[in-house]
């Protein structure tokens, strides 16, 4: 079942990022808050993330869908957000996809 | 060239200043994401799926070696070493930290090229027929007419916030190079009974979610009326515009709501208070910006060369690219070089910096310095000898630049598609590189001949694909990439819409429907016929058939 977690694009260089509570923006998607259960909920943890000095960092932060794979790993649903964690499927040299052993190869 | 006069490098190089500022604002807080994002929108600073991109202007088309240079400098500093050409005659880098943006701005102004408005809701970046000045058939010079188009909408205090973007196209050509007739405004200078330059006006084309080709709302506005005249359809459009819907606010729904003949009437009245005013073009001023343009120093050759000839004859290879890439000159003795970004495989519009600069250094050699950007994402050296074409055409080869595929199949029109943008619903880039790969065999395309594939990742249409021989463009049906396809569309004189084919057909799937599509063309084909010609004669029917026949929907 797909759970939620707010993404947004950093402030300085643009790099996906994710809300991890306590107003820290992560990189790694698998360090991101996942939204507790409960109607609502996911409009709570954006909110949430919404709140304090966000926008030193964070830009237009908004919710989206994920669900863990075999190994437990967080992975987005929706093609478009698969992109934003990796970088460009036809540049697999460039983008996050590099940084980690999960790339659009995989 | 057009060179900057004073008051164009104070403004960019302020603009510069300006956004440096703006940028420190934006990171101490002193303002939010939605005060600064129409600041770094209005100087062609966007935010994409994985960082910002950063879209410089190339007006009409024209750049010297020496801003060559510069855009390959760029993209090596301070990007990952390649720059991405638009379908508008931009440049777009896909990688530059906001931090660095404004440094970026400066390395630019210094080579008089900016990214102002080429984003937001005002006058974008005037793009023209890549062949102006130097193409055979030419009645006018459209860069001359773009250059004063460019400097009266540059920060144009009535029409920097109207109700949507707004594009303008230049021809001054027989055939159409630029697309006019889907373009906001589309200009086509020609030649009156007595000799005189005026330009068909036309109003309401456009793509996206609605397409419309646009309608002629001045059959002759003789030259000197030009900006007046402008400013008349824009007031109309800048009052009557629907700011209330993002979706309606294009000019192209205006003219299509009220009708051509009412749009004409309301700006025939607007100008009556402005014709023969301020805005009268003084025939000073169009020679000052003409002399600009003037001819470069051409050698006195004969009209066709016997060293050339030859090596066509030896040289099948350098042949079919000679087919493809050489455009007949005004000057005796000179071509035209088209120069594809469409290696077989490759992304559509992509350049290395080291191609850059190589490009750079053979326009020093061979092109008088001078370079053009073609709106299917090619380059153009405008003005080589006959006699040094063998010559640079082996050495653009050693740079992955002489794929003889210049208006064939595999030379397509692809926007960056959802592995970049941000709006996109779809891949656009694969499914160009699939079906390059697909008829890879340029004896194949040649076969094929003239047949223009033009693929969107979205509805906002930045490829064109209404207007593609072939048509495709991507959806999301349910988090999955479909594509729909068209075909019948073209963006010449004789612009059209494409019609569907028939239901949308998966990513796996696509590679399979065009060609079935060229298939049923190469069966039904008389001899010599291009495409879109036997699309004319037998309409879409015969496609329609073949595509049903084939399930093409239904899972691979």
């Amino acid at each position: 079942m797909a759970e939620q977690i707010v993404t947004a694009n950093r402030l300085n260089d643009g790099i996906v990022v994710y809300f991890a509570g306590d107003a820290r923006w992560v990189a790694d998607i698998n360090e991101a808050r996942l939204c507790p259960a409960g109607k609502d909920a996911g409009e709570a943890l954006l909110a949430e993330a919404k709140t304090g000095s966000y926008q030193a960092t964070a830009v237009d932060p908004y919710l989206m869908d994920v669900v863990r794979d075999a190994e437990g790993r967080l992975e987005p649903t929706k093609y478009r957000e698969k992109i934003r964690t990796l970088g460009p499927s036809v540049r697999l040299d460039l983008g996050k996809q590099v940084w980690g052993p999960k790339g659009h190869a995989a | 060239m057009y060179r900057y006069d004073e008051f164009d490098r104070t403004l960019v190089l302020e603009r510069a200043r300006q956004f440096r500022n703006q940028v420190a604002r934006r990171q101490s807080g002193e303002i939010t994401e939605d005060q600064f994002k129409p600041l770094r929108l209005m100087n062609g600073v966007y935010l994409q799926l994985h960082a910002y991109m950063l879209r410089i202007n190339i007006p009409y088309g024209t750049l010297s070696s020496r801003q060559m240079r510069t855009l390959a400098h760029v993209a090596r500093t301070y990007d990952k070493g390649y720059g991405h050409f638009t379908t508008r005659q931009n440049i777009q880098y896909n990688w530059p930290t906001l931090e660095e943006i404004p440094e970026i701005l400066e390395v630019l102004a210094e080579a008089e090229m900016h990214g102002i408005q080429s984003s937001g809701n005002c006058i974008r970046n005037v793009t023209a027929d890549q062949y102006g000045g130097v193409v055979a058939e030419e009645v006018e010079d459209p860069r001359v007419w773009s250059e004063l188009v460019r400097q009266w909408s540059t920060l144009h205090p009535e029409f920097s916030f109207l109700p949507r973007k707004f594009k303008i196209a230049v021809t001054g050509s027989p055939s159409d190079r630029a697309a006019v007739k889907v373009h906001d405004i589309g200009l086509r200078a020609h030649k009156n009974a007595e000799g005189k330059i005026g330009f068909e006006i036309i109003v309401g084309g456009g793509l996206g979610r609605t397409p419309y080709i646009g309608k002629t709302i001045a059959e002759f506005m003789p030259a000197e009326h030009l900006l007046s005249y402008l400013e008349a359809i824009l007031r109309v459009y800048n009052r009557y515009g629907r700011r209330d819907n993002k979706y309606k606010a294009r000019i192209k729904i205006l003219v299509d709501d009220i009708g051509i003949e009412e749009y004409r009437r309301q700006a025939d009245e607007e100008w009556e208070s402005l014709k023969d005013g301020a805005l009268t073009v003084p025939q000073e001023e169009v020679e000052r910006i003409r002399a600009y343009f003037a001819p470069p120093a051409y050698e006195t050759l004969p009209a066709r060369d016997s060293g050339y000839e030859a090596k066509l004859f030896e040289d099948a290879e350098f042949r079919a690219w000679a087919k493809v890439a050489i455009t007949a000159h005004r000057q005796p003795g000179y071509a035209i070089v088209d120069i594809s970004l469409k290696p077989i495989g490759g992304i559509p519009g992509d350049a290395s910096a080291d191609q850059m600069d190589a490009l750079a250094d053979l326009a020093d050699e061979y092109s008088l310095s001078e370079l053009r950007v073609a709106h299917e994402q090619n380059l153009v050296l405008p003005n080589v000898r006959q006699s040094d074409l063998y010559a640079l055409w082996q050495k653009l080869k050693a740079h992955d630049l002489a794929t003889a595929n210049i208006g064939l199949i595999s030379d397509v029109i692809a926007c960056p598609g959802m592995d970049y943008c941000a709006l996109a619903t779809a891949r656009s880039i694969p499914v160009a590189q699939r079906l390059s790969k697909h008829f890879a065999s340029l004896e194949k395309q040649h076969d094929i001949g003239r047949l223009h594939v033009n693929i969107s990742g979205c509805i906002n249409a930045c490829a064109h694909h209404h207007v593609g021989h072939i048509g495709i463009l991507g959806v999301d049906k349910r988090g999955e990439e479909f594509y729909q396809i068209t075909i019948g569309g073209r963006a010449d004189e004789f612009a059209k819409l494409g019609d569907r084919v028939g239901p949308a057909v998966s990513y796996d799937r696509v590679i399979d429907a065009i060609d079935v599509i060229v298939n049923t063309y190469l069966k039904l084909r008389q001899p010599g016929e291009k495409f879109i010609a036997t699309v004319e004669r037998l309409g879409i029917g015969p496609f329609k058939e073949a595509f049903a026949e084939e399930n093409l929907d239904a899972a691979a």
